[in-house]
């Protein structure tokens, strides 16, 4: 005891730092990332996906549509107004600065940098035609309109390359209108828009940074709206995230309610005295304090699922008070007695540390989390139990003698008529059909999208934008990966050989932008002769008047600029938005990505880059479904490895093989639920099986309780209660709005279920047995 | 743009009081259809002498504007108010300009020439410069970044009967356009605008008809 005391008061002053250093910086995450596997093998390409994928989540988009353009455009305005008050978000646009530092790039590499328009002139055209278009451009009315001096860009190339460029770039797509005046004829109703781009710069899928930037974003609307008759529609990463996790803590507020009410209930009707309620919301308390401390501190942050499967801690937990209050209150004045209860309670949680252990071995983030999670909250409150119960429990308590005892009756009198040999052949029965199950194969589906179900809203605002500006697909991307930017340049025109030019040119890629090194190169050689004596330059200049010294200081600089390449890496950094995590270089390799418009049939495309060193098509969805189910196949192995080890551990405590027949409990409740779940048509998923490790834990605390403790009834009376408790607070995660969740509860609702009925059911065959064996004596 | 100094042909006497929105009012054209001879002339700061050019223009309100180069060049320029342009080259077939360049001149233009006042109001700040009863003058700012980088501003002006736009852009170059000979007309249908155009460009029915119908010239892929 001195042991576990010690422990507990080391836990304690851990947990109490714990809050008192972070109580104000709890990092919740709600990143959907976390619940798929890793995409890639390859540490750096995994490394280059999460910072691409980091970069879409913060951006999102605010489109305005309305019937009146000026409306629509003077709405957008004060958005921006009041978009620039709000920290922690930035319009997804160059500012001066950046275009000032863009521009100065783009002329240190002027000579480098050519559209293929102008390649093609330069190579089809004569001295003579080359001088006069540069001529008559100088009269044109677009001529009026210059980035640069003439001096500086006499042929007006790189104006011209420039405004390609930055629309190119322009992260609202090529084909976005931002004067709100276009009529884009998708809708009648609201034919003008503009969309702006905004990017979040720290903490979009952060509960408490969703929360002030939700907040902040419907205050805005609100001014916006209640000014200007225009619909404000959201598309991004971000909402859909900010909606799951707003889903996410109102079922954790209403199953936490629920489920705090139910059980108050039940135990008010067991021990019908307040004082009974401090210890097991004591052990609840420190048991999910603890869980939380220790899963922050091990990965820096708790995801809101972990949270709301480990708020149905309190179910297991409070397995522990209750045993303690009915067994401790029987012994009372024997305390030598409860040696039977401590060395049970002690079993029965090594068997939900193995069975939630397992859980560990996953290699989902999400579930690593929740087996610390569950693991850590466990030990603790079955600490808090054994240091605070004796404390807490100074006097013995009135045991409800009317509705927990009758009840167990009504449950048990069914159990009593029937023969052990009836319950081999329903266990046969069960074997059976669960092996034909296996054998005809249970119907599984482990869509990621399950872990969420988007509201429809958001969903129609999400495919609205999509249709009217020129969005990339966050989840499908083509990487082309290669020994330098050459290479990836070389295999990206390969892939544009493949009769998809068209498609390929549409592709979000810096390919797209700019001239691969040899062709930078190349760019230079063919400017060659502007700049020699006597060349274009000199004869266009001279016919403009100009002094000959001119020409030669853009000559000096044309051979100084020489060999100058412009490395994409280099060019990106100066874009804002996401354009930065489209190129990355780590360890002589280099990975670059293309980004997909939305609606676009990809389906040629990822054909063609099967056939191509070092293009793959990614498709994150379909990416994220096949290592759901290669999991799924996994936890379904690990949980019996987890029977075996249990089995393996009963075995050693009670020194008899027949010790194994308390996993008919469980194995039973588990046939049963695949068996009941295939009856009602569920697919078996991810979270399904996850549930099994619980009704495998819960199934074997109950049997350890009906084998170990002397009084069968008070020990029945424990169990029924704990169950109840379990059923309420694991039942009401299966009305969860989160699908996976709602598969988790409806799991452990059945299982758990045929749980106490087969641990009622083995109570009562296990102590016949042992009267008949007194008897024969 | 320089089509608006057309505008302000017609206006009477004018007042210095006015503000500049009421003076920009004064100035943007009231007619649906009309021609007139522009003569522009180009300062860049590198070079000695001005680029001087001149040559024809027709607008139609429905349909967008036709800008006819003759001198030094022979070349038409096509702004459709379908927001698609295009340029015809001495005697060649007309083709379409993708750049964003040409989106903005012409939005800029057709705001000019068909008196959208709202737009210009939109996106320029505009200030009266006018000198009492001697000449009317408007400066106008774009508040758009993107222009602003371009463009610093534009003043219109109507002195003693000449009409004159001037653009400055970033690089301290400057457009000034002169125009002069303008010929309103009253839209009566379709056939009349062709009628009239083809009429303003002489053998260059070419543009009237990219102007009236340019899906026809659109390329087929």
């Amino acid at each position: 005891m001195l042991l576990w005391r010690s422990l507990f008061f080391i836990a304690l002053i851990f947990i109490g730092q714990f809050f008192a250093r972070t109580y104000d910086q709890i990092s919740i995450d709600t990143d959907l990332k976390d619940l798929s596997p890793s995409l890639a093998q390859q540490q750096d390409l995994q490394f280059a996906i999460n910072q691409l994928s980091s970069d879409i989540e913060r951006r999102f988009i605010l489109l305005l549509t309305g019937t009146d353009s000026t409306q629509v455009q003077q709405a957008s305005e004060l958005v921006l107004k009041q978009l620039a008050h709000i920290k922690n978000l930035r319009i997804a646009d160059l500012n001066d600065q950046q275009f000032s530092k863009l521009l100065a790039k783009l002329k240190r590499h002027r000579f480098q940098l050519l559209t293929t328009g102008q390649q093609n002139n330069i190579q089809e055209l004569d001295d003579n035609e080359l001088a006069e278009q540069a001529q008559r451009r100088l009269f044109q009315l677009q001529g009026s309109i210059n980035l640069l001096p003439f001096a500086d860009d006499p042929m007006g190339w790189l104006n011209d390359y420039v405004l390609q460029f930055i629309s190119a770039t322009n992260p609202q797509g090529k084909h976005s209108r931002k004067d709100g005046t276009q009529t884009t004829g998708y809708d009648k109703n609201e034919p003008y828009y503009q969309a702006i781009a905004v990017t979040i710069d720290h903490g979009a899928l952060e509960m408490s940074t969703q929360k002030t930037l939700l907040t902040q974003l419907q205050t805005l609307e609100r001014n916006v709206l209640e000014q200007y008759p225009v619909v404000i529609r959201h598309s991004g990463v971000f909402f859909f995230a900010a909606d799951a996790a707003a889903k996410a803590q109102k079922d954790i507020s209403l199953i936490s309610t629920f489920s705090l009410i139910g059980v108050l209930v039940l135990l008010l009707t067991a021990f019908r005295t307040l004082s009974a309620l401090w210890l097991p919301f004591l052990s609840i308390l420190l048991g999910v304090g603890g869980a939380l401390a220790v899963t922050h501190t091990w990965f820096g942050s708790v995801h809101i699922l972990t949270i709301l499967s480990g708020a149905s801690l309190i179910g297991i937990v409070i397995d522990y008070s209750l045993h303690y209050f009915y067994h401790q209150n029987y012994n009372y004045n024997n305390p030598e007695k409860n040696k039977h209860l401590y060395s049970a309670l002690l079993l029965s949680l090594l068997t939900s540390i193995i069975g939630f252990g397992a859980l560990g071995l996953s290699e989902l983030d999400s579930l690593k989390k929740l087996a610390v999670f569950t693991c850590f909250g466990l030990i603790m409150a079955w600490l808090s139990v054994l240091s605070l119960g004796p404390w807490l429990l100074r006097k013995p308590v009135v045991l409800d003698q009317r509705y927990i005892p009758k009840l167990l009756n009504i449950l048990i009198r069914p159990l009593r008529s029937v023969r052990q040999r009836t319950i081999i052949i329903l266990g046969l029965a069960m074997l059976f059909c669960f092996s034909a199950l296996m054998y005809i194969g249970i119907s599984s589906n482990d869509d990621p999208r399950l872990f969420f179900k988007p509201s429809a809203t958001l969903l129609e605002q999400e495919n609205y934008t999509n249709k009217l500006i020129n969005n990339y697909e966050p989840g499908r991307y083509l990487i082309i990966h290669g020994k330098n930017a050459e290479q990836i340049y070389s295999r990206f025109d390969e892939l544009k050989s493949t009769k998809n030019a068209k498609e390929i040119n549409s592709l979000n890629s810096v390919m797209n932008w700019l001239p691969s090194p040899q062709q930078q190169d190349r760019n230079y050689q063919i400017q060659q002769r502007l700049h020699q004596h006597n060349g274009i330059i000199e004869k266009l200049f001279s016919l403009l008047g100009m002094p000959d010294d001119t020409a030669m200081q853009l000559h000096t600089e044309y051979q100084q600029a020489n060999q100058r390449l412009l490395k994409p890496g280099d060019i990106l950094t100066l874009l804002p938005g996401s354009a930065n995590s489209l190129w990355f270089e780590h360890n002589n390799k280099v990975y670059s990505f293309a980004l997909i418009p939305k609606g676009m049939d990809t389906t040629a495309i990822e054909i063609a880059s099967k056939n191509i060193d070092g293009i793959e098509f990614i498709n994150a969805v379909a990416l994220a479904e096949n290592a759901l189910q290669q999991q799924r196949i996994s936890a379904s192995q690990l949980l019996v490895y987890a029977y075996i080890l249990i089995a393996m551990l009963m075995i050693l405590r009670f020194r008899s093989f027949a010790a194994l027949w308390m996993l008919a409990v469980p194995i039973s409740a588990t046939m049963g639920t695949v068996i009941v779940l295939a009856l009602f048509g569920q697919a078996m998923n991810l979270f399904h099986t996850m549930a099994l490790f619980l009704i495998l834990g819960l199934g074997m605390d109950y049997v350890i309780f009906a084998r170990e403790m002397p009084k069968t009834h008070i020990t029945l009376q424990a169990i029924l209660l704990s169950a109840l408790t379990t059923l309420l607070s694991f039942g009401l995660l299966s009305i969860s709005s989160i699908p996976v969740v709602q598969a988790f509860g409806i799991t452990v609702l059945i299982g758990n279920t045929i749980n106490l009925f087969c641990a009622l059911a083995y109570a009562q065959l296990h102590h016949a047995n042992k009267e008949t064996k007194v008897y024969a004596r | 743009m320089t089509l608006c100094l057309s505008l302000w042909l017609g206006t009477s006497a004018y007042s210095n009081d006015k503000t500049a929105a009421e003076a920009l009012t004064e100035i943007l054209p009231r007619h649906c259809l009309l021609s007139a001879d522009f003569r522009q002339i180009r300062r860049l700061h590198e070079l000695p002498a001005p680029l001087i050019s001149s040559g024809q223009l027709f607008f139609s309100c429905h349909d967008g504007l036709i800008w006819k180069t003759d001198i030094p060049f022979n070349e038409t320029l096509i702004y459709t108010l379908q927001n698609q342009h295009f340029q015809i080259k001495e005697d060649e077939q007309p083709q379409l300009l993708k750049s964003n360049l040409h989106d903005n001149i012409a939005k800029i233009l057709l705001s000019f020439m068909s008196a959208d006042k709202q737009y210009l109001e939109k996106n320029f700040t505009l200030d009266n410069n006018s000198d009492g009863r001697k000449s009317t003058s408007i400066t106008l700012k774009p508040k758009n970044k993107r222009l602003k980088r371009a463009l610093n501003k534009i003043t219109l002006q109507q002195q003693n009967n000449v009409n004159t736009m001037k653009m400055f852009n970033a690089n301290q170059e400057t457009t000034q356009i002169a125009i002069s000979n303008m010929r309103h007309l009253d839209w009566e249908n379709n056939s009349h605008t062709q009628s009239s155009c083809i009429e303003f460009g002489g053998k260059t029915s070419l543009a009237c008809d990219v102007l009236l119908q340019p899906q026809n010239h659109l390329p087929t892929n």
